[in-house]
């Protein structure tokens, strides 16, 4: 990387570690019952909202009845998403005459935003009326995103409440993380990404000329507004087809940085949540360390893989190295502007944070950078993780490991207190079997498919990791699209459809199924007998376990794809 | 083919009830009246 590239890095760590934990102490009070920062303004609307649904803010529910508010909420949004696909071309603010969206495309799409995975089986500009994104995408980039973090909020009150039988209002958690979170940071954003040039206008394609005279057809719409909400809320999903490395989505270095820390700024602000409404800050650091670690191991791997330039050039002798008309390293599917570095720190960051946008084209990557990419979300999306949902699956494995360590030391597994037991094990082992079940089964069926073997691009190690991503993606609810998989056919769109189905919801619903069942118990008094769950060795045992499930799934299949062609 | 997609999508969230079910009847279940993972060795 160039002095500027790791001063723009520099600066990405300094923004999360600077705003972080007061955002996290601010989503906290969001989540809390009673009254939080901006009541005057936030309450009369979420009021109106409370009484219109006809949702009583009041009343708290058990687990069953948040999962089952969830499910319905989902399930409606949907159907919702289809119809308006399907029905589009007969709708206004169409002014690039979209038609409707063909059925087994629209489903995966819609899947893909309820799931807040973001996996596009189609081109933004040429396949949707800006109605379609404006109305459907965004506002399922908020919503989902708000799913997400209320999934948090609802875990981690069974873990911080003695005794009790609620975990709050699913309704409640909505919409007050939609008005009071997302949507003040979302305006924010979007009008600093304006400031450098993203566009925000109503626009369809404009025919202008080139210089040599040839036509060329300029897309317009309302790009800055749907990218903030995408970065922020790890949605993903591009305005247009080129996602994040088209000029008018990210156009400058400053955007670049922006949209950077729009992604990582609510994934490590939630340990910050965490280690609030438990009342132990302690914690929250842990947390914190060790989705920062794995994160900084990640991007660090990709940056210098990617800087070190292609192998293969190499022994041609090509010069791969920064010079005055060079940014250097392997620029294959890079943009000039960001260069390896600064992509290199995208792909790691959007891989680890089940964001999914790209700002250039992983299947050019060198195999180590796209081991990595694939291992970040292998990993079950913990390092960050997507908004909300990643701090959850962080928790089930902080679970996992409080039990691991209760059996090499023969204690009792506690967990702030709270004792874990047979069947908070039960659902974590459910938790953790639901994503490498989709992962390993569907790329397996995919390689066995004449039809699904037919979307690759490249034969051999690498069409097997382009088939891989292609499925470990949309389990992970990432949306990260390798750029290898021709993708949009009926194989892929139902299997990846299901893939994101089960990748979200059969792993909420064990999450919210251990807070029910954390949220009944008492907690025992932290003694010196305690297994402290917040100092360094317990940050090592945690990114250990982490590291260790993964590999023991997934090894197997990664040796056969990236790491094959790494060795070939 | 609209049908088919309805149908597909209604199923799903049939299944991820029962999954709740099925959830719930593992809160609570399995755990020994001890506290622990069977016998609690901890202080």
């Amino acid at each position: 990387m160039t002095a500027e590239q790791w001063i723009i890095l520099a600066g990405l760590i300094g923004l999360v570690l600077i705003i972080g934990p007061p955002l996290g102490r601010y989503i906290a009070a969001v989540l809390g019952v009673g009254s939080a920062p901006g009541d005057r303004i936030f309450s009369p609307v979420e009021r109106l909202v409370y009484r219109l649904v006809g949702v009583d803010a009041e009343r708290e529910q058990r687990w069953t009845a948040y999962a089952l508010s969830l499910l319905a909420f989902s399930v409606v949004s949907i159907l919702g998403l289809y119809g308006l696909l399907r029905l589009q071309g007969l709708l206004p603010f169409n002014p690039t005459g979209a038609t409707a969206v063909e059925p087994w495309l629209a489903f995966n799409v819609a899947v893909s935003f309820v799931t807040n995975t973001n996996w596009q089986n189609y081109g933004g500009e040429a396949t949707l009326s800006h109605l379609s994104q404006v109305v459907g995408l965004v506002t399922q980039n908020f919503v989902s995103a708000a799913v997400g973090l209320a999934v948090m909020g609802a875990l981690i009150r069974g873990l911080a409440r003695p005794r009790s039988d609620t975990i709050g209002n699913f309704w409640v958690d909505l919409t007050r993380l939609t008005t009071r979170l997302l949507l003040p940071l979302s305006l924010l954003l979007a009008v600093a990404l304006v400031s450098q040039g993203v566009i925000q206008n109503t626009t369809g394609f404009q025919e202008v000329h080139t210089l040599e005279g040839a036509p060329q057809m300029i897309p317009g719409g309302p790009v800055a507004s749907q990218v903030a909400i995408k970065q922020l809320g790890t949605n993903g999903g591009g305005f247009f087809n080129a996602n994040s490395s088209h000029p008018f989505e990210n156009p400058t270095r400053i955007s670049n940085l922006l949209e950077l820390a729009a992604i990582l700024l609510i994934p490590f602000a939630a340990p910050f949540t965490y280690g609030t409404m438990v009342g132990r800050r302690r914690q929250g650091w842990a947390v914190f360390w060790a989705m920062f670690l794995l994160w900084l191991a990640a991007t660090g791997i990709v940056v210098v893989a990617e800087g070190g330039g292609n192998p293969t050039l190499a022994t041609y002798g090509v010069d791969q190295a920064i010079s005055q008309v060079s940014p250097g390293g392997n620029m294959e599917g890079k943009e000039v502007r960001f260069g390896p570095g600064l992509s290199a720190v995208w792909a790691a960051t959007t891989t680890a944070t089940s964001n999914g946008s790209v700002n250039s084209m992983h299947d050019s990557y060198t195999p180590a950078g796209a081991t990595v990419t694939l291992s970040n979300m292998l990993l079950g999306e913990v390092s960050p993780g997507g908004v909300g949902v990643g701090l959850a699956g962080m928790l089930i494995f902080v679970i996992l490991t409080v039990f691991i360590a209760g059996l090499m030391v023969g204690r009792t597994p506690e967990l702030l207190g709270k004792k874990i037991q047979a069947s908070e094990m039960k659902l974590a082992t459910l938790y953790l079997l639901a994503m490498p079940v989709m992962v390993l089964g569907i790329a397996g069926l995919a390689v066995l498919l004449p039809e699904a073997l037919a979307a690759r691009t490249n034969p051999g190690p690498w069409g097997l990791a382009e088939i891989l991503y292609g499925v470990a993606s949309p389990a992970n609810n990432n949306g990260s699209a390798f750029a290898g998989l021709s993708s949009n056919t009926p194989f892929f769109n139902i299997t990846q459809a299901l893939a994101m189905l089960v990748g979200r919801f059969f792993l909420i619903i064990p999450v919210l199924a251990i807070a029910g069942s954390l949220v009944r118990k008492q907690p025992s008094a932290t003694t010196e007998g305690s297994f402290p769950t917040d100092s360094p060795l317990f940050v090592g045992l945690l990114i250990g376990v982490i590291v260790i499930v993964a590999g023991l799934t997934f090894f197997p299949v990664l040796s056969l794809g990236p790491i094959a062609e790494a060795l070939g | 083919m609209d049908v088919i997609v309805v149908v597909a999508v209604v199923a799903f969230f049939a299944a991820a009830v029962g999954y709740v079910v099925f959830c719930e009847k593992a809160v609570g279940s399995g755990d020994s009246p001890s506290g622990g993972l069977g016998r609690s060795t901890g202080s």
